[in-house]
């Protein structure tokens, strides 16, 4: 202690202090000890340190606390503060409002701060003790209240802050250079102001610019709506928030980001969104028909972000991708190519996967909306088993397409994706057991293995039961193999001739193929038949109890033909060939009715079409489409002549042999089908194959039903039907109509009956 | 106290009031090597000079102390 008091040395105060709590000092020396505390702290408040000692001060102060007269330098240190900020601080802060207001007021804030800071560090006792135990403000907060209270709740300082601050925020938002540290100080001494919430920040500046800011985007919207561009809409909304979002780092408290961010996501996405996403010619749709992948990704950036955003642009994209995808893919378009349609479809979704990647970063939402409008297009068009399936066909066939491996795995990864979203998957398969029994039979598969990865593909996709027909099929063909090789082995081994023929029999296992029962009927030649029954007797020999019936439809002949000029006659297989006003030789790829046909003319130059009826045996249908592309054509790719020359065919007509048939190909394939696609399934097939699978269908729901009945005992109807959709979905959709008239069914059976006191509930009979 | 802004931040010497040769020394062992020995003849003395010096930790320790022995 500088002056000492009552006391004679430090030594002897501390020693007093601890070990005699209860003792007191006079007041007088109180008084004295307050007196020189008070000058010390008006002497700070002054910036006037010069000559005081902390620990002296400190020492007083602590003395005074523990004698009990911390009440009174409570009040005292108070009245000392608010007098110095009333009559000294205040009315320098309203003197400086004309000149860098916000630049003095800061300083002599942060002045004010190191001030209040030692004072604090003197009273700590004080704090302790005292305050603490009171509930009452500690020596900084009363520092920062009593600031508030007199120096900025002053109302000309408050609006002078106030205007002075957005001011420069305006001026920062249109460009111009202002001072952000500025501003930056200013916010932070109003957040220290609000000492531990943020009320003071909020009233002072926060609210205000708020508030302020929402009137600057609605007329900033207003202004860029009204020149009705989407994509520069979203761009400048883009670019405010970033710019918000850097101010508001840089220079407002780092809280106020969010909730400016939240005033322009309102005020400029919410409120216009719709608006935005519909707008026409620069809109969603707009953006969608010319790829505008950049403008799409940002819609997505933009509408995300807010609530209900992305709904809204699923929805809109939904009715755009609906209305275009049955544009592309409509039952109205029979007449264009399947293949090409499905291609369409493809290309169609390949297009949009781009967006969902490049614009829309994968989003689940979207992925779903793409989907799942692509199976409502997709379904809606009853072709589209058969459409898929041609498709695939079309890839795997030997052509003049020269797709290498990985095209065609591309490809069927592709249909698989349609595969997946297809609900027939039973009809498809129909189909495809249809065309792959084409492929196989005629040769004209490109490869096994790539016949067996789309097998792998459909199985993993339904599982093995779906696949287990397509699998025989390949078993037969592989059997098959053997079989003739056996076969060849055999008829050297006895004196059989074959005409010199060469034989090649498919063994088909009924029930796999889509063979038909009852083939039509067809009387072939002797020779080809004579080589069959020498095979029927080796096959049957092998496999007891079997039986084999000639497929007459699906067969297949390469035919040896000699055309002699201008002259005549036509020699058939190979027996004739070789006869010595040879022109030109040609093998003629046929079905096994063309060969039929055709080697009639082996015996006679000219045939009616009755005769050939009566000869042949083939049923109408049959040897009309069999006929027609050997008469109809090119006239230099015609076969036979037909008198008189038209397409129609009648009883009397009568056919010879086309001797100026010329082509450059050694090998003339016939085609089977004239007009139509190659191997397309006509339609008449298509409706035959549809009632097959309605069939089949229904068996399928009888089936499950009894199933699930069995288990359950009884059901209520809508639980069966839900149950019963669960069981089938892997196949296909069951329509309700058909279950109602399998359940009938089933009650007719007496499998299941109603039960006598619910009428849609059903209990199985045992 | 040293960077308050007071006389003591700025003399080269500085004369610590209040704080006896015997806490003083117990402070700057703490500061060397991050312990304290409190007994119960230092404790008081220890205590008023960690709240001067406005070492949390000692102060902390004074008072866990002195409540223990209550």
């Amino acid at each position: 202690f500088a002056n000492k008091g009552a006391f004679n040395s430090p030594q002897q105060i501390i020693l007093l202090r601890f070990q005699v709590w209860q003792m007191d000092i006079d007041d007088e020396s109180v008084d004295r000890l307050w007196i020189i505390l008070k000058a010390a702290i008006q002497q700070i408040l002054r910036k006037d340190t010069g000559g005081l000692c902390f620990s002296e001060l400190y020492n007083i102060a602590y003395m005074l606390t523990q004698q009990r007269r911390a009440m009174k330098m409570y009040a005292g240190l108070k009245e000392i503060i608010t007098q110095h900020l009333s009559s000294n601080v205040k009315p320098e802060m309203v003197d400086s409002q004309k000149n860098n207001f916000l630049g003095i007021l800061y300083k002599t804030w942060s002045d004010y701060l190191v001030e209040i800071t030692m004072i604090e560090d003197i009273f700590i006792r004080m704090d302790q003790i005292y305050a603490k135990n009171h509930g009452m403000d500690s020596v900084f907060a009363i520092g920062v209240t009593l600031f508030k209270e007199q120096v900025l709740s002053h109302s000309s300082i408050k609006k002078q802050l106030q205007q002075l601050l957005l001011g420069m925020i305006d001026q920062d938002r249109k460009g111009e250079l202002v001072d952000r540290e500025n501003i930056r100080n200013i916010c932070k001494m109003l957040m220290i102001l609000s000492l531990d919430g943020r009320s003071l920040y909020e009233e002072y500046f926060e609210e205000p610019f708020l508030s302020r800011s929402i009137k600057l985007f609605q007329s900033e919207s207003r202004k860029l709506l009204a020149e009705k561009s989407a994509d520069k809409y979203l761009k400048e909304v883009e670019d405010r928030i970033e710019e918000e979002e850097e101010r508001a780092l840089s220079c407002l408290d780092i809280s106020t980001g969010e909730r400016i961010i939240q005033v322009v996501e309102q005020e400029m996405i919410v409120k216009h969104m719709r608006t935005i996403v519909e707008m026409e010619i620069s809109g969603l749709v707009h953006m969608l028909e010319h790829t505008k992948t950049q403008d799409l990704a940002r819609m997505y950036r933009l509408l995300g972000r807010v609530p209900g955003g992305l709904k809204l642009m699923c929805d809109c994209m939904s009715s755009y991708l609906r209305q275009r995808g049955q544009l592309l893919f409509s039952q109205e378009k029979a007449g264009l190519n399947p293949v090409d349609q499905i291609q369409n479809l493809l290309d169609f979704k390949a297009q949009c996967d781009h967006f969902l990647s490049e614009s829309f970063n994968n989003n689940k939402l979207c992925n779903q909306t793409i989907i799942g409008e692509f199976e409502h297009i997709f379904n809606l068009n009853t072709h589209s088993p058969e459409y898929l399936s041609l498709f695939i066909h079309d890839k795997l066939t030997k052509g003049t397409k020269c797709l290498t491996e990985q095209e065609v795995e591309s490809y069927l990864d592709k249909a698989l994706m349609l595969f997946k979203i297809l609900q027939e998957k039973d009809m498809f398969e129909k189909y495809y057991k249809q065309h792959l029994s084409y492929r196989l039979l005629s040769n004209m598969s490109v490869s096994e293995h790539t016949e067996k990865s789309m097998i792998l593909r459909l199985k993993r996709e339904c599982g093995f039961q779906f696949t287990a027909k397509l699998e025989g099929m390949f078993k037969d063909m592989s059997i098959s193999t053997t079989t003739m090789e056996e076969f060849l082995s055999h008829i050297q081994t006895v004196p059989i001739s074959l005409s010199g023929l060469n034989l090649t029999v498919k063994v088909l296992t009924s029930g796999v193929w889509p063979t038909q029962p009852q083939a039509p009927k067809c009387s072939i030649p002797s020779i080809p038949s004579t080589a069959f029954e020498v095979f029927r007797s080796f096959y049957l020999a092998k496999h007891n109890g079997r039986q084999l019936m000639l497929q007459y439809h699906m067969g297949w002949a390469d035919v040896n033909a000699t055309f002699y000029g201008s002259l005549q006659k036509v020699n058939d297989p190979e027996s004739n060939a070789g006869g010595a006003q040879v022109t030109r030789k040609h093998i003629l790829q046929v079905s096994t009715f063309q060969m039929t046909i055709l080697m009639l003319f082996n015996n006679r130059e000219t045939f009616t079409f009755k005769e050939i009826q009566q000869e042949t045996d083939i049923p109408d249908n049959d040897l009309l489409r069999a006929l027609l592309p050997l008469y109809w054509g090119k006239p230099s790719q015609r076969v036979l002549v037909k008198e008189p020359d038209c397409k129609q065919i009648k009883k009397e007509d009568i056919f010879t042999v086309n001797d100026e048939f010329s082509s450059k190909k050694y090998k003339v394939k016939m085609k089977l089908v004239p007009g139509k696609k190659e191997a397309a399934v006509p339609q008449k097939e298509g409706e035959k194959t549809r009632y097959r699978v309605d069939q089949e269908r229904k068996l399928q729901i009888e089936a499950a039903i009894v199933r699930i009945m069995k288990s359950k005992n009884r059901l209520h109807h809508r639980a069966l039907v839900t149950e019963l959709t669960q069981q089938l979905q892997g196949s296909f959709q069951p329509s309700s109509a058909v279950v109602k008239t399998c359940i009938e069914t089933l009650i007719e059976k007496e499998f299941i009956a109603r039960t006598p006191e619910d009428e849609r509930a059903y209990v199985y009979i045992a | 106290m040293f960077t308050g802004g007071l006389n003591e931040s700025m003399q080269e010497r500085v004369v610590i009031r209040g704080v006896d040769a015997e806490s003083m020394s117990v402070i700057i062992d703490y500061c060397y090597t991050g312990r304290v020995t409190i007994t119960e003849g230092n404790v008081q003395r220890l205590y008023a000079a960690a709240n001067m010096l406005q070492l949390e930790y000692i102060r902390r320790a004074c008072s866990g102390f002195m409540t223990r022995r209550l």
